[in-house]
């Protein structure tokens, strides 16, 4: 009987060693399904760790930065009442701004063209992140069931909810919320979040240069067939388009930036609106660094995302909308 | 092996390794992200004590399928399932047969086994994953990515006689007859 039960257990270990073997070769086909099954258990019970170690590390993160000096902190205190008095101003102005604007949609839907970006932004949660270290994702709660599709745009929550639940679907998607990734794939009931700072992370972007008095730049602009160097203007400033990809760690890179763009810190990386499935320009993030390498005529650019990647936890994913077919 | 209290013991050294870890995890500049693999430290120490090698092969096997189920991207590819589960369990098999030539009490024992196990799983996992995205991997990523893996090895190993330490207080749980200390000794 011992040894019957031993065999079995052998045997046993034979097919599934030989069945991993067949599923791995098939590769993404069988994967797919197995990872959502899988997902399928984890996601109930990874909701609370997963808040718990966000809340974490986001407290000792706070908790490293350098202490401010009282002159400092009273100056900030200062700035933060100038501050809410003028969000104050700007709320009621925005109030009246938006009554008016709802008046005049009301009055263009019903005479004019319209101007809505089709998308839908659907409330997501990270409930848990990948087991390796190698791929920077991770999973979310709501899958296919809610539309979402592998591709889709993710954006951080923090600039849009007070807009979030008041938005009905099909309208423009504010600009200077911020990208974190866009989904790998999706299941049923949980989709997988790609970071931006993934290594297999890509995306058309452009780079927009500030114009700052202070610190004037002096670019190369082609007019007709003879290349001239002219002083950096808003009517000259047109957007680098660039392709962005994660650097595996906490940056986003650009490569192969011509040199004569003159792109320095501080300017920022927004998304393309020629990317698939990117209704507007989403702040991505700030250029911290730019990087000469062997080529004189080129720079690499790193950039640092403007969402928090480590401690993300709700986030919100842009789901274009397409017109039916027969649309015009 | 009592293979009940494994399964739960599997799901939640799963659900610390998708959550909690991520607040162990640090970035190494030109490497990338670090952070422990405490499945691969579970089946070292199921390896090191459980009975016969055909239930160390099996633990090992279902602990490398839940790393293979909630891992993916390496490089951009969307990562296979399977690799993980044979290499740990091939890796369990073969630790089952060494394990008696060493003091598995020792903490150092422990660190340079749980180094070895690690460093030749997720060297496997991810040569494997590399052959098997073809176009998609790179010699420069690869070569990144097996700096991640002995970073991982080295980190997990590590950790390990605090893992074994834990483990060994709550082993008869989901050991039926541990051999080596604590339970019966092997004849």
């Amino acid at each position: 009987m011992k040894l019957r039960t031993t065999f079995s257990r052998k045997r046993l270990l034979a097919m599934l060693l030989a069945l991993s073997a067949i599923v791995a070769g098939i590769g993404a086909p069988a994967a797919r399904p197995l990872r959502h099954a899988g997902a399928f258990f984890l996601a109930p019970l990874g909701d609370a760790p997963m808040y718990a170690v966000t809340q974490l590390s986001a407290r000792i993160a706070a908790a490293g930065r350098a202490r401010m000096s009282e002159e400092e902190a009273r100056k900030l205190r200062e700035e933060n009442q100038y501050l809410r008095r003028l969000a104050a101003y700007w709320q009621y102005q925005e109030q009246v701004y938006r009554q008016r604007a709802e008046d005049l949609s009301n009055f263009q839907r019903m005479y004019g063209p319209a101007r809505d970006l089709a998308c839908e932004l659907i409330a997501a949660r990270v409930v848990a992140a990948g087991s390796l270290p190698y791929g920077q994702t991770r999973l979310t709660s709501p899958g296919e069931a809610r539309g979402i599709r592998s591709g889709s745009p993710v954006t951080t929550r923090q600039l849009s909810t007070r807009r979030s639940k008041a938005l009905p679907p099909k309208l423009a998607v504010v600009d200077s919320t911020f990208l974190v990734g866009r989904i790998a794939d999706s299941g049923a009931f949980t989709a997988r979040l790609q970071l931006l700072s993934d290594r297999g992370f890509r995306i058309q972007a452009r780079v927009l240069r500030q114009i700052s008095p202070t610190r004037p730049r002096m670019v190369t602009v082609t007019q007709g067939s003879q290349p001239r160097t002219t002083l950096l203007t808003p009517e000259n400033n047109y957007p680098i388009e660039v392709i962005a990809k994660g650097d595996g760690g906490r940056h986003v890179l650009v490569e192969h930036v011509k040199e004569y763009h003159k792109v320095r810190r501080g300017d920022l990386l927004l998304t393309s609106t020629r990317a698939a499935d990117m209704p507007a320009q989403i702040h991505v993030g700030k250029v911290v660094e730019v990087q000469r390498g062997r080529d004189p005529r080129r720079v690499t650019l790193k950039v640092a995302p403007h969402a928090d990647l480590a401690n993300i936890r709700n986030v919100y994913i842009i789901s274009p909308v397409r017109p039916p077919a027969g649309t015009p | 092996m009592r293979w009940v209290p494994f399964v739960i013991l599997a799901y939640a050294a799963v659900l610390l390794q998708t959550t909690v870890t991520r607040a162990l995890a640090f970035t190494a500049a030109g490497v990338g992200t670090i952070g422990p693999d405490l499945l691969a430290l579970t089946a070292v120490f199921i390896a090191f004590y459980v009975r016969s090698w055909p239930d160390a092969m099996l633990a090992a096997w279902a602990l490398g399928l839940m790393v293979d189920l909630t891992a993916v991207g390496s490089a951009g590819a969307e990562t296979a399932v399977g690799p993980m589960a044979v290499a740990y369990a091939l890796a369990a098999g073969l630790l089952f047969r060494v394990r008696e030539a060493f003091f598995r009490e020792r903490a150092v024992t422990q660190t340079l086994l749980a180094w070895a196990f690690c460093l030749l799983v997720h060297g496997a996992w991810v040569t494997a994953q590399s052959l098997l995205a073809v176009g998609a991997m790179s010699w420069s990523a690869y070569g990144r990515t097996l700096l991640q893996a002995i970073g991982l090895a080295c980190y997990s190993a590590v950790l390990m006689p605090l893992v074994h330490f834990l483990l060994m207080k709550c082993q008869r749980w989901f050991l039926a007859a541990p051999v080596g200390p604590g339970g019966r000794t092997r004849r």
